[in-house]
């Protein structure tokens, strides 16, 4: 071990892999930051270029460029109320309302602490325990992956409850955009409505764009020249909160980055379903729940430990049993293959080295994105000190390049101008967004993994008693639903103790 | 009419108007063959009839009220603004790939702020230089991004 | 010169698009970067090959040949630009077998076996059954007792798959049943073998030597033995005569001009038989399978001929 960890660490203070390690962490910082591009696409710029690479550097530029293109979606989520990526939805719930009133230097100052604090964690536990928890991940077959897909989703009810009947009807809405395209089981085409390029379905980028940026774009037009004019003056800078912040948050990062590594090691969860999930249940343990959605800095701790805690929770099934769970951790995956590291059990027994030199990468990724945080915070805090109109139009071009980015499509661009004015009036007319993409992220992992439940296990109930996990996430699911009827009548039971 | 009937008469808007597009959804979608959804559960077309079914659902809840406490003061106001300006950012975010990002980005970091009354010219000739900047750095050096110029 | 090459199609562009392309008839072709289309996403077997061979064909061509990837719908997405790209030669992809010979007659796309023409075969990889690496099922013969006595759950990529439609050939060869579990991925499918959701699945060689430990080949779709791994027996020497592999055939638009198809078929020949090639398609697992187009495209109306008419016989044809 000792020897694998020096032969790690040889690899990574090697000159090259460090610049390697910086290149990734500014890029990635810059490619998260700007609305419309994410990971995937930080990822797939790589990857020509490891080819040409060796070992240590090719794997530090894609440690740095994950979690940092990560970390940087929810910058553009607190500052402009546009999610970099669906992981970063949960975190405009509270630091949006921040930056409005002037404190979004502190809401980027926690963003940052709590992603590379979960970040950190979710490495701990994948350096000890990923063959234990690869081997735990294997128990969640299709049905317990529905299942897995149904709490999340269910999660909106905690989240948006005193709008719960639209909440339901956006979260379906999103499922229903999902479905456009082809069955993701058995490929067979459906809902184009006549147009072969909707057969790749909508895709994620220019809805999110659409949906977010150009309908902030209109909803903030709305309100320009009426309403206080340019009333507080945004902080600019990084700040961090004191101590005493500390003292009571710490179990919502513990929380969130549990909750994160588990969802992380689940195939097709990811960090969307993570923050949701993280961000419910902070909103649900918090003694002022109200408070949630209004700028409390908890909520974006909860989502954004959550969402980092994912990277080190996904390369857990990718190193040790070569399944990557999603697109990202597979181009990861298919960039270490060609650098000759052959994932599976044996890379845990035999090449201990080459898992060392992955986490020290993304551990040092981690304080790289408290440096970028540090430095970049002044810059992006600046934006928000330009006056309203030029900001608008920069929103609108760098929405737009960016949906242009991903596949150069022209169509693209069309969907998000579409989705934008979808976005604007469902806001318009109370509907929330988040629960909209939550449902488009989760619905091919619902679907596909109810079909082949069906398939495999038949419509017999008694499955359930074989399968204890899947029990455990129905009583779960059955929790989080009757859950504001259980808390009155369990609050109801103390007042009546009490008064006796 | 009375204060009441504002709220409740957009609330049933809403509702219906909901259940109406899903319904329109599916029908375009030729969803609506019900000897095709019937069949088995293996069928491509039962998760989106199953989806739209509870989005039709929501919509006849919330037209019966069900969401009431949700319901936001509507501001006509500053409505077509809206409208205007996101039909703007649509037709820039068409003609992109059509015109080029130069002639596309400068007529709109000009044109959005002075439709919504802006006149700082010094301040938009310094945005729109820095935006175009940014963009032909980051995307077209940087990223490779086959914009046309 | 990876770094370079997004530069130089940059450059090109650029200066093609501001006029100063000078007049493209009077040069010869290739005279500006080449794009070649993947209709997969990055990190697939089709797009490592596609960027080996495009690293390759640069150097014979002379020319930058950079990867472009278009995934969606199967592979029917790309493989449809593809099919509708300008014929100057500059636009070109590489479609496999599914996408190509299949997707045609299961789904509305716009292109049929007909809207290409066939540069060179890049890769043919034969098709494996793999399972569990501790299963007790260990061939083909196995394979079709397990199916007889117990319900055999299978893997593919989707309904009228490769995978699917070989699967079906065998259960009728072998008189036994078999449940399809249609997936999108391979990872998907190595998830459910491995957390015993499916028995197994078709795949190919780079991907069982991709994940040695925990997978086990137990027979090959091919008619001889398979030299990357020589002790699994095929499924024809068993009494099953399937015979199907998973390959990547570089295309054009169907009437690219005369000329520059076979400048593009001789790079491709030189492309193919370099070292660099060669060696590296070797470590990922796969197996170099060149062909002239002129010479694959028949083979290739064949196969699509066959493959219709056992989708018509399996009823997927709609």
């Amino acid at each position: 071990m000792l020897n694998d960890a020096l032969a790690a660490v040889t690899l990574l203070v090697d000159p090259t892999t460090l610049v390697a390690l910086l290149a990734g962490v500014v890029v990635g910082t810059i490619i998260g930051v700007l609305p419309g591009l994410g990971p995937s696409i930080a990822i797939a710029l790589a990857l020509p270029f490891t080819l040409n690479m060796s070992l240590g550097p090719s794997v530090a530029l894609l440690m740095g460029l994950y979690c940092t293109s990560i970390y940087g979606g929810s910058v553009a989520a607190i500052l402009l109320n546009v999610p970099g990526t669906p992981a970063s939805a949960a975190t405009c719930f509270d630091g949006y309302p921040m930056a409005r009133r002037g404190d979004g230097d502190l809401a980027i100052g926690i963003t940052t602490i709590g992603s590379a604090m979960g970040g950190m964690f979710s490495i701990v536990i994948l350096a000890f325990l990923a063959p234990f928890l690869a081997r735990f991940a294997l128990r969640f077959g299709p049905l317990e992956m529905f299942l897995v897909g149904v709490f999340a989703l269910c999660c909106v009810a905690i989240i948006e409850r005193a709008i719960l009947v639209k909440a339901v009807a956006a979260g379906l809405v999103g499922m229903a955009l999902a479905s456009i395209g082809q069955d993701p089981a058995s490929g067979d085409m459906r809902l184009t409505f006549g147009y072969f390029p909707l057969a790749a379905g909508i895709p994620l980028v220019p809805l999110l764009m659409g949906l977010f940026a150009i309908s902030e774009v209109m909803m903030r037009v709305a309100e320009y020249g009426r309403g206080p004019a340019e009333g507080t003056l945004a902080r600019i800078g990084f700040r961090v909160p004191g101590l005493h912040f500390w003292r009571s948050a710490w179990r919502t990062v513990a929380k969130s980055s549990l909750i994160g590594i588990v969802l992380g090691i689940l195939p097709g969860a990811g960090p969307t379903a993570a923050s949701f999930i993280s961000y419910s249940e902070a909103k649900r343990s918090s003694k002022d729940p109200d408070s949630f959605g209004k700028g409390n800095p908890e909520g974006i701790l909860a989502s954004e430990a959550a969402n980092n805690a994912v990277t080190g929770g996904a390369l857990v099934p990718s190193l040790s049993l070569g399944i990557p769970g999603d697109p990202i951790t597979a181009m990861i995956l298919a960039a270490l293959v060609l650098q000759g590291v052959t994932p599976g059990p044996r890379l845990y027994t035999e090449h201990m080295d080459q898992v060392l030199l992955i986490l020290f990468s993304l551990f040092i990724a981690n304080i790289g994105i408290l440096v970028a945080g540090g430095f970049g915070a002044r810059l992006f805090t600046r934006v928000l000190r330009l006056p309203e109109p030029l900001l608008l139009a920069g929103v609108v071009v760098l929405a737009s390049v960016g949906t242009f980015a991903g596949n150069n499509s022209a169509f693209d661009l069309v969907i998000m101008a579409a989705a934008g004015f979808l976005g604007w009036g469902l806001r318009v007319l109370g509907f929330p967004l988040a629960p909209l993409i939550i449902g488009y992220v989760l619905a091919p992992m619902v679907e596909v993994n109810f079909k082949q439940a069906l398939i495999v296990y038949g419509t017999d109930p008694v499955v359930f008693l074989e399968r204890p996990v899947a029990a455990a996430l129905l009583v779960m699911i059955l929790g989080v639903l009757l859950y504001p009827t259980i808390a009155r009548a369990v609050g109801g039971m103390r007042r009546r103790i009490a008064s006796r | 009419m009375s204060g009441e009937a504002s709220p409740r008469i957009r609330r049933v808007a809403t509702g219906l108007g909901l259940s109406a597009a899903c319904l329109l959804f599916a029908a375009a979608g030729g969803l609506l063959s019900p000897g095709d959804w019937l069949r088995a559960a293996q069928s491509k077309t039962i998760f989106p009839v199953v989806v739209l079914a509870g989005a039709i659902l929501c919509g006849l809840l919330i037209a019966a009220g069900a969401a009431r406490n949700s319901d936001t003061p509507f501001a006509t106001a500053g409505l077509l603004k809206a409208v205007g300006i996101g039909a703007l950012a649509a037709i820039y975010a068409i003609a992109l790939p059509r015109v080029g990002f130069l002639i596309a980005t400068t007529a709109l970091s000009v044109l959005l702020p002075v439709l919504l009354g802006y006149r700082n010219i010094v301040a938009i000739a310094a945005f729109t230089i820095a935006i175009l900047a940014l963009v032909w750095l980051v995307f077209i050096r940087l990223m490779n991004v086959p914009l046309p110029l | 010169m990876n770094r370079s090459m997004p530069c130089l199609a940059l450059g090109a562009l650029a200066a093609v698009l501001v006029g100063f392309g000078g007049d493209a008839e009077a040069q010869s072709y290739p005279d500006k970067p080449i794009s070649v289309i993947v209709p997969f996403s990055p990190g697939g077997q089709t797009d490592i090959a596609s960027r080996t061979l495009a690293d390759a064909l640069s150097e014979a061509l002379g020319e930058t040949v950079s990867v472009v990837n278009r995934a969606g719908a199967g592979g029917a997405i790309g493989t449809a630009e593809m099919a509708a790209a300008d014929t100057d030669g500059y636009t070109l992809g590489v479609t496999a077998s599914t996408p190509l010979m299949l997707k045609p007659f299961v789904s509305d796309v716009p292109y049929t076996v007909d809207s290409f023409d066939y540069v060179c075969r890049v890769f043919e990889n034969p098709m494996f059954f793999a399972v569990k690496v501790d299963s007790d099922i260990a061939s083909p013969k196995a394979l079709a007792d397990y199916a007889g006595s117990e319900r055999l759950r299978y893997g593919s990529s989707g309904n009228g798959s490769v995978q699917h439609l070989a699967m079906l050939q065998f259960s009728d060869l072998a008189g036994v049943e078999g449940v399809h579990v249609a997936n999108s991925s391979d990872a998907d499918n190595l998830r459910n073998i491995l957390a015993d959701v499916i028995t197994g699945t078709l795949t190919s060689s780079s991907v069982i030597k991709k994940n040695e430990d925990t997978l086990k080949p137990i027979g090959v779709m091919s008619r001889e033995r398979s030299p990357i791994f020589p002790d699994v027996p095929t499924f024809a020497e068993e009494g099953f005569p399937v015979y199907y592999s998973l390959w990547g055939v570089l295309v054009g638009p169907k009437g690219m001009p005369e000329d520059v198809l076979a400048t593009l078929r001789k790079g491709c020949a030189d492309a193919q038989s370099s070292e660099a090639f060669q060696s590296r398609m070797n470590e990922l697992g796969m197996v170099p399978a060149y062909m002239d187009g002129a010479e694959f495209e028949p083979l290739a109306k064949e196969e699509s001929a066959t493959s219709k008419a056992l989708l018509e016989k399996a009823g997927l044809i709609q």
